[in-house]
């Protein structure tokens, strides 16, 4: 029996969940923020049409944005989180066996024969149950999926569903997608494909064998053969574990203090700690990296270092003072810094077979019931209760996330419910 | 979008569970309650059945107070539901949040209040509305 890929992708998210709680932002030009409210991160139908681009800087746009009685807002991952899961949740009843494959994006598995019902199923009940319209792309492979998704996108009279289970309807959808929309294919990829008189999925698609063979890469070859409807790629249930941990903010105002810079890093380097254990890993490899604000003119300055931790670890102290070091050796006096960052690679498992260089077995039990203690206390009264010194001792840090115009987190804190005015 | 932010399954656990009753620990005899033992309430079963689909929402006024909804009453609001005939609902107007009673009457939508001192709404072509969910119950506390 033949199966199809489905491929489910909320329409606007992050600006969909905003409207399901507050509907007077409904039918109007809305855009939410990235972090720092620096980029858009999401439009509505009537914010695109304003001509407004994704990842646009807010300051390029703002005017253009008020002048047409739009609303910006910034991010609120607490409410987007939840509503995914809902989603996700949703999903899963209708489709087992889901990949979720970003918060707003989860292929499936299905019956050929039955994929169609399946689509509209999904398509009516997602918005009735949680408000969030999707559309939904089904194809005989992940890549063709991807495209039928882009299709039912793009085509108002396709109702939100696009099934490419017909020919001629494939070949035409293929022939509507420029290379660089491809799943998988970057910016440089489609250059070089356009150089070579590949402009759409359907060139890609035709194109000699040998030509794919001997200039495209593995990757490459498995598109053509998912674009011709022969599956390379199968569901990941399983998502990979992380390769690496990033910590890394875009600062409200440029820095120069060299010890209010060294608290931040220090901060990101305490939340990665964190996140590792969260995930039960060591990392043996610390980077650190500063830069200046690259939205202005004149010479900036960006520089990143790294160091390695033997024997790999999680303990917060530990990748914290390692951090603090590297921040030393990268800053340069009297420069003011926008964006600093630390990461985390070369990750383990917790449960590595031991190094030559193990501390005593005493030692580590004890550093792993204090740093359990720490992870348990702040996870029961909220993140930041018990801090690192080295992070600073302020309350209010200049390197957290300036979100002026967030929306209340409407499903997960009582005292910010959505409210019904009844009289 | 890609994004790096997690996604957790929804978990549908409560944290505090209500015991049936409670008996000290006797030692020496076995309890006589033992094979009796039930599995505890659990207040979130008993108000929700589809937790993905289902929302709180805070009411503020008295429009329907002999409805049992009081100020300040948190709605159990359940989108999953297809609304009946006088189900209470929360609807949309004209870009607002509200709650009320659905009736038809000829053909006409009523939005029904379950106060005498407010007025009824008919629901005309040109009004921006819509049914954002069914009520299914109000939690309070005193």
């Amino acid at each position: 029996m033949s199966e199809y890929f489905v491929l489910v992708d909320c329409n606007n998210f992050y600006v969909a969940c905003e409207q399901v709680f507050d509907p007077s932002l409904r039918g109007r030009p809305v855009v939410v923020l990235s972090n720092n409210d620096g980029c858009v991160v999401a439009r509505s139908l009537q914010a695109r049409s304003l001509g407004i681009g994704m990842g646009e800087p807010f300051f390029q746009c703002s005017r253009r944005l008020q002048r047409a009685g739009g609303v910006a807002m910034s991010a609120n991952f607490a409410l987007y989180g939840d509503m995914s899961a809902r989603i996700m949740c949703c999903l899963q009843s209708i489709l087992p066996g889901l990949e979720v494959y970003s918060i707003d994006e989860a292929f499936a598995k299905v019956p050929a024969k039955t994929a169609r019902k399946t689509a509209r199923q999904i398509q009516k009940s997602i918005p009735a149950w949680t408000g969030i319209p999707v559309s939904v792309g089904a194809a005989p492979t992940k890549t063709l999926a991807k495209i039928a998704n882009r299709t039912a996108k793009k085509d108002p009279a396709r109702e939100g569903i696009c099934v490419l289970d017909r020919e001629e309807d494939t070949r035409r959808a293929l022939a509507a997608t420029p290379v660089r929309d491809i799943w998988g294919v970057g910016g440089k990829k489609a250059d070089f494909l356009r150089s070579r008189g590949i402009f759409s999925a359907l060139d890609l698609c035709r194109c000699d064998p040998e030509f794919a063979r001997t200039t495209m890469t593995v990757r490459g070859w498995q598109l053509r053969m998912e674009l011709a409807g022969k599956p390379c790629l199968d569901l990941q249930t399983q998502p990979d574990p992380p390769k690496s941990i990033i910590s890394s903010r875009s600062f409200s105002r440029e820095i120069s203090d060299p010890d209010s810079l060294r608290q931040a890093i220090c901060a990101f380097a305490a939340r990665s700690a964190e996140r590792l254990r969260e995930r039960s890993m060591h990392t043996s490899c610390v980077h650190v990296s500063i830069s200046t604000n690259r939205f202005h003119s004149g010479p900036g300055h960006a520089e990143s270092a790294h160091a390695g931790i033997m024997p790999p670890t999680n303990n917060s102290a530990t990748i914290i003072s390692r951090a603090a070091e590297l921040a030393e050796k990268i800053m340069r006096r009297g420069t003011g810094y926008k964006k600093a960052g630390v990461m985390l690679t070369d990750l383990v498992p917790e449960n590595r077979p031991p190094t030559f260089f193990e501390a005593p077995k005493e030692k580590r039990r004890k550093e792993k019931g204090l740093l359990k203690a720490v992870d348990s206390i702040n996870s029961r009264w909220g993140r930041g209760t018990l801090r690192w010194a080295a992070a600073g001792t302020d309350r209010k840090r200049f390197w957290e996330v300036r979100r002026e115009k967030t929306s209340p987190a409407y499903t997960t804190k009582w005292e910010d419910l959505p409210v019904a005015r009844i009289g | 979008m890609r994004c790096s932010t997690d996604i957790k399954s929804f978990l549908p656990e409560t944290e505090l569970d209500l015991p049936l009753y409670l008996s000290a620990v006797q030692a020496g005899f076995p309890s006589p309650a033992e094979d009796h033992i039930d599995r505890q309430l659990d207040l979130n079963e008993y108000m929700v059945q589809n937790p993905a689909a289902t929302f709180f929402v805070r009411a503020c006024g008295d429009s329907m107070r002999d409805a049992g909804i009081h100020d300040g009453s948190i709605l159990v609001v359940d989108r999953s539901r297809q609304p009946g005939r006088r189900s209470i609902v929360v609807a949309v107007i004209n870009g607002e949040l509200t709650v009320k009673r659905v009736e038809y009457k000829d053909k006409d939508l009523y939005l029904l209040p379950e106060n005498p001192q407010y007025p009824e709404i008919k629901i005309t072509p040109e009004m921006d509305f819509e049914i954002w969910g069914v009520v299914t119950g109000t939690v309070c506390r005193f």
